[in-house]
């Protein structure tokens, strides 16, 4: 059963509480986190001396000032906010990689799936988990949700890294099949995030409307105040296809099928309009100032953290 | 490289099928991708599936059309050309016919000697054997055919160099009918038993052409020696007429042709024993026929037809005639006594000597003593006539040897026959008759004795009746039948008969023996007590060539009567030699074979190669032209592609255990 095996490791957990994300955006929230504000506030951290001015909380005046120098200084210290952070990771069918059909059909959990099928989704879930974690950690509001047409589910807002092991059972039960269309899920009334932050899509991308639809998509999010990264995780068969011969090829969600003689040329054909359309990606997000992020399955957990999300400057240690 | 066999292109067409085959071939395997939405795009953009986008990268299907071509290649049995390739024997066929010393105009004389005159065809051919036996024959038998009056193997397997060049060098040309089928069957005769032999064809194109083809088993190639656009202005017919004796006059009439593109004058000049009578420039031009004729000539014993102008091929330049020296015909009639005969042969214009024979003394030998004593005439006779039974001492003596050396005509001088012929009279074509039909005529009785020196010229219901022939160089005419035993004599038919007969008769009666085609086998009257005979060339084409004619031909006997009239154009005396040296020496002019005055450009001999060693190829007339060009000798290629067919179809097989495609 997957849930027996972790979703992710141990000992990645303590590397991970040291990483904390990286948000451009102002952090507002009405809890206290570990989060520093731009504003003074609450917290430990002492940030500065001024003079008194009635009116003051007097529970920051510094007696020992006034003792020695006789004049009335209050402390300040930074205000610490959480921030929110909200986590949607794609299960529709495409994300079981090319033998997910059965699952996609059938909805179950697809973690027993070959390696290939499984890779895709485990590592997807895998770096949800990561962040997830982060954000935990970090006393972070979090909030996950699994969508293919609609929310499929989802978690209530979570705090705290005691909240961690509900994250990561829900990630490991989450159902996989569908047809996947973010821009759907996310005009489910309730979908979007009620608080300005950051959000987080893990999700292949195959979206029927293409360019188009992530562009509105993006534009919701955009307006609900969210700082977004969407990470785009593709299977190697994906990225470089080694078909031949005569082909029906059948789409795992739509289960619509298009005759194609692969040829070499074929493929190449495919590789440039890949290329074209992770460009377009990039550029639907640059243009709304949002972060766009690559992962190929077969890269290791730690690399995509390290090497490829600290590398873009949305993890920072 | 040549192909045998266009028609199984047709099997070509099993490449398209397969092709058809694997476009209608519906087998997809169903592979569900999560990039769909990409794939679509890219397919709208490429239209991928257009059919024949499918048979791009096949592997399998590009070997499958890799062998199909080649197995039709190898049908269409394609064949290497080897020059000189390995094979041992060569077997050259040297065209020396009388066109070959036709000059050969333009370009191609100008590498010879200008002074001589220009190159002929035949030394142009030699030089291109020389240089071809040098170049494609080092190491290699070769053999040497001639094509002459019968095909004449110079060379059999000779491997000296010094000794080909020594026969190369010899070849003349030969102006008689030449035995152009006799040489290509010679050439295949010597390569049939041996695979390893090649045969070329040296030529000038001008080739008899020959309804049923020389199938040769080995590779056959034609060299052409290109003879360039000769000229040649010929004597087609050249005659005297209106014989008469000396001092009175005759009439000459030639026929001229030639070959030239552009109306170009001719000379011809009349000459008579050497002097010129009669000279007239005549335009002759292609296809045209000039009819020339001069009266008044004055007798002389030849006269001799010459053109002069531009011409290429000499041979063929000069006519002969030979005068008639006598008036009338001196006829000996031996005759119990016939009226219609005696007045028959008066009729026909000749003067009658009649020698009366007893018809009773036929067997009786109480009267041989009155029979011996008859009389020899005097003089010479142009015909002897015996009419009726001969006593014995007509066929002894002095009787004898007038008769053989004069032409004789004898009626029924058999036995009496018993056997009554009935039918039809058949009637062969001969001088004798001409413009008769015979029918109707009643014939009472035939010996049935057939001469060996005759053929029958007239059959009555299969029965000879008249024959016809030559003995010892005479005329020689039996009639098997008494005159008596017949209704012909009361034929109005009969004063023809016999005026045919002296004109068949007298009709070799000019000064010369007459005008053959080199080369041929002719009757010359070779008197009986001839010990020494030889053909000395006089005048004309032979004088200048410098040929020596051949010693005449010897039987048992003496001096054959039949000889062979010398190989060169040209005016000879055959000159015989009695015992006491007297010499009586006649005329005889000899003539090209008119067809080898027709210069125009030929297209060579046809000949066929038999496929592999035993199926004779049945030639069509389409597939000759197709065969002409690529007789050369061949390599076949057939081993080498069914080699390679099988290659690819053992890839094919491993490709189709390994998977679908590339």
């Amino acid at each position: 059963m997957s849930g027996s095996k972790h979703l992710l490791p141990p000992e990645w957990l303590t590397r991970l509480e040291r990483l904390s994300l990286n948000t451009r955006s102002r952090v507002a929230g009405t809890l206290q986190g570990k989060r520093r504000s731009r504003r003074l506030g609450s917290s430990l951290e002492f940030a500065d001396y001024r003079l008194y001015a009635p009116g003051d909380d007097v529970r920051r005046f510094d007696w020992g000032v006034y003792s020695r120098t006789g004049k009335a200084f209050v402390r300040q210290f930074m205000d610490e906010q959480e921030l929110m952070v909200s986590i949607y990771v794609d299960c529709s069918a495409s994300m079981a990689g090319i033998q997910g059909t059965e699952a996609g059909t059938g909805g179950g959990p697809s973690t027993s799936q070959s390696r290939a099928a499984a890779d895709k989704w485990l590592l997807a879930r895998q770096l949800a988990a990561s962040i997830g974690y982060l954000a935990l950690s970090s006393y972070d509001r979090l909030q996950l949700a699994c969508y293919s047409k609609s929310m499929d589910s989802r978690l209530p807002v979570l705090r705290g890294k005691g909240a961690a092991h509900r994250l990561f059972s829900h990630l490991q039960q989450a159902p996989l099949g569908g047809d996947g269309s973010l821009a759907a899920a996310l005009s489910v009334p309730g979908a979007l995030p009620r608080l300005p932050g950051m959000t987080w899509i893990f999700s292949d991308c195959w979206l029927e409307g293409g360019e188009e639809e992530l562009s509105r998509s993006l534009s919701l999010l955009a307006g609900a105040g969210q700082e977004v990264v969407l990470v785009q995780v593709l299977s190697r068969e994906e990225l470089e296809p080694r078909f031949a011969g005569d082909l029906r090829l059948v789409d795992v969600e739509t289960g619509g099928g298009k005759e194609v003689a692969v040829t070499s040329r074929l493929l190449e054909a495919y590789r440039e309009e890949l290329d074209r359309y992770q460009g377009m990606l990039a550029r639907v997000c640059a243009e709304r100032g949002m972060s766009y992020v690559l992962i190929p399955e077969d890269m290791p957990l730690q690399e995509a953290v390290f090497g490829i999300l600290a590398g873009a400057g949305l993890v920072k240690s | 490289m040549g192909i045998q066999s266009w028609l199984s292109l047709w099997f070509g067409l099993s490449l398209p099928a397969i092709v058809l085959m694997y476009l209608f071939k519906r087998k997809y395997i169903d592979t569900p991708v999560p990039s769909h939405m990409l794939w679509n795009r890219v397919l709208r953009n490429l239209e991928a599936n257009r059919p024949w986008q499918k048979l791009q990268n096949r592997l399998l299907l590009w070997l499958q059309l890799l062998a199909a071509a080649l197995l039709v290649f190898a049908l269409m049995q394609p064949f290497l050309q080897v020059s000189g390739g390995g094979s041992q024997h060569l077997v050259i066929v040297a065209d020396t016919s009388g066109s070959m010393s036709a000059e050969a105009p333009g370009d191609a004389a100008k590498k010879i000697d200008p002074s001589s005159g220009g190159a002929t065809r035949l030394e142009l051919l030699k030089e291109r054997l020389v240089e071809y036996t040098g170049r494609e024959g080092r190491g290699r038998d070769i053999s040497l055919v001639a094509v002459g009056a019968r095909p004449a193997a110079l060379l059999s397997r000779e491997s000296s160099r010094e000794d080909v060049v020594k026969a190369i060098e010899q070849l003349q040309p030969y102006y008689g009918q030449a035995s152009y089928r006799e040489s290509l069957s010679l050439a295949s005769a010597l390569t049939r038993e041996d695979g390893d032999s090649e045969v070329v064809i040296f030529t000038d194109g001008q080739w008899k052409d020959d309804k049923a083809q020389i199938a040769f088993e080995v590779p056959v190639g034609i060299e052409k020696i290109s003879g360039g656009n000769p000229v040649n202005a010929a004597v087609e017919q050249f005659g005297i007429s209106g014989a008469s004796g000396p001092g009175a006059s005759s009439r000459a009439v030639a026929v001229i042709t030639s070959n030239a593109s552009s109306p170009e004058g001719v000379e011809v000049s009349l000459y008579g024993d050497g002097k010129l009578l009669a000279s007239q420039e005549v335009p002759a031009s292609e296809g045209e026929r000039q009819t020339l004729s001069f009266d008044g000539l004055p007798y002389a014993e030849v006269y001799r037809l010459a053109l002069t102008g531009a011409d290429h091929y000499k041979a063929d330049n000069e006519a002969y005639a030979f005068g008639y020296d006598r008036t009338e015909t001196r006829v000996l009639l031996l005759t119990p006594g016939n009226f219609f005969l005696e007045k028959a042969l008066q009729l026909g214009g000749s003067q009658v000597t009649r020698v009366n024979v007893d018809a009773e003394s036929e067997g009786n030998p109480a009267q041989d003593q009155a029979s011996k004593s008859l009389p020899v005439p005097e003089g010479e006779f142009d015909l002897i006539v015996l009419d009726g039974p001969m006593p014995e001492t007509v066929q002894q003596g002095e009787w004898e040897k007038l008769i053989s050396r004069t032409p004789l005509w004898t009626l029924g001088t058999g036995a009496k026959g018993t056997s009554r012929p009935q039918g039809q009279p058949v009637i062969e074509r001969h001088p004798v008759t001409a413009y008769l039909s015979l029918s109707g005529v009643y014939i009472g009785s035939v010996s049935g004795e057939r001469p060996s020196w005759g053929e029958p010229i007239v059959k009555v219901g299969g029965t000879p009746v008249i024959y016809a022939g030559t003995e010892a160089g005479h005329p020689r005419l039996s009639f098997d039948f008494r005159l008596q035993d017949s209704d012909l004599p009361l034929s109005p038919e009969f004063p023809v008969l016999v005026s045919n007969v002296l004109q068949w008769i007298t009709s070799d009666n000019a000064s010369g023996l007459g005008r053959y085609i080199a080369g041929t086998v002719v009757n010359i009257p070779v008197a009986l007590d001839t010990v020494n005979a030889q053909w000395l060339p006089a005048e004309g084409y032979v004088k200048e060539s410098g040929y020596i004619p051949p010693e005449a031909l010897k039987s048992d006997k003496g001096i054959s009567a039949a000889q062979t009239v010398p190989d060169v154009p040209g005016l000879y005396r055959f000159e015989q030699v009695n015992p006491a040296g007297e010499t009586v020496s006649s005329w005889l002019a000899v003539a090209p074979d008119p067809f080898e005055g027709n210069l125009a450009e030929g297209s060579g001999p046809a000949v066929s190669q038999l496929a592999g060693s035993g199926a004779a190829a049945a030639e069509t007339g389409e597939d000759q032209e197709g065969r002409r060009s690529t007789a050369l000798p061949g390599l076949s290629l057939l081993p080498w592609l069914a080699l390679l067919a099988l290659l690819v179809i053992a890839l094919e097989w491993g490709v189709y255990q390994r998977g679908r495609s590339i």
